[in-house]
């Protein structure tokens, strides 16, 4: 009797344990930037969707292309339909796992190193990629920065010669989320 | 030939002008009458049932949403992010307002308006107004 008990008690705390383990925001921010001689050119997006699990490490990061927000109504617009061609492929996604779950401690405050490791999507092409990037725990809120640059390439993402010297071949992506326990 | 000239310069002028203007037209703005109104719960439900055929009926397009307020946080360029009530206790109908005028509490039953940018967990609106409290 007292080991079924004893096991029950276990089931709970794990059952909880683990339903406190997942944070998420649906206002992250996601930044890019192009330099070339010719032009620079930034965009950014606020309405990044992202969950963590901190109990298994896993990461998924959704944000919708249309809501890239340039300095320039124009420059937006050609993103969205020469580019990104955000009618067919509306959302990029990222969905992986931290490789240094270990070294990261989500109970204790502090600003740990991460790295992950997963599979990004863009305009409807899928890569494995890696990135690294810093957590910073702070109480019952978590936040994730990383910086790293992606090559249009790689996407089967096109630019016209005509255009060309004004974007960048690789272009740095900036991440920002903050994180709170999903009730 | 003095005539040509002018006209050539005047030519000249006016595309200058209007490729000028084009290079720098305004953003969108959540204006004039929207496409549709529409029930958050609806909404949602439309999304969530078939997205390829929600997203072809309203990407882009201006809509104006009634529902109520579940949440209201601020993102990290301190505009106001409202979320709709759904038919699922998690997500919704998640709205960035254009700027912030008016004082609104959770349960508060809105309309707003906005443009729709798709659907990830929750449907998403941007450059939204409040058209009543």
């Amino acid at each position: 009797m007292k080991k079924v008990l004893l096991s029950l008690i276990i089931c709970v705390l794990y059952l909880q344990a683990s339903a406190q383990a997942n944070y998420m925001t649906r206002n992250g921010q996601i930044s890019f930037f192009s330099k070339t001689s010719m032009e620079n050119i930034d965009a950014v997006n606020n309405e990044v969707t992202s969950i963590i699990n901190t109990g298994t490490g896993e990461i998924v990061y959704a944000v919708l292309v249309k809501s890239f927000r340039f300095e320039k109504a124009l420059m937006e617009e050609h993103f969205n339909e020469n580019y990104m061609e955000s009618d067919k492929f509306p959302k990029s996604t990222f969905s992986g796992k931290l490789t240094n779950l270990s070294a990261i401690d989500f109970k204790k405050n502090g600003s740990y190193p991460a790295t992950v490791e997963g599979d990004m999507t863009i305009h409807g092409i899928k890569q494995h990629v890696t990135a690294s990037g810093t957590i910073v725990v702070n109480g019952n809120k978590i936040s994730i920065t990383s910086t790293f640059s992606i090559k249009l390439a790689d996407y089967k993402i096109e630019v016209p010669s005509l255009v060309a010297e004004k974007i960048a071949e690789s272009i740095e992506v900036k991440v920002n989320c903050q994180y709170e326990p999903k009730s | 030939m003095r005539k040509v000239l002018f006209l050539l310069l005047a030519l000249g002028a006016v595309s200058a002008l209007v490729a000028y203007q084009i290079y720098n037209k305004p953003h969108r703005h959540a204006e004039g009458k929207p496409y549709v109104s529409i029930h958050a719960h609806e909404l949602y439900d439309l999304f969530t049932a078939d997205e390829n055929q929600a997203n072809e009926n309203f990407l882009d397009k201006v809509i104006q949403v009634n529902g109520t307020i579940a949440e209201i946080s601020l993102n990290q360029d301190d505009r106001q992010v409202i979320l709709l009530q759904s038919n699922d206790p998690l997500f919704g109908i998640s709205c960035t307002l254009e700027k912030t005028d008016r004082k609104i509490s959770k349960g508060d039953v809105i309309h707003v308006k906005g443009i729709c940018k798709g659907y990830l967990s929750d449907v998403v609106l941007t450059d939204c107004v409040i058209i009543n409290p």
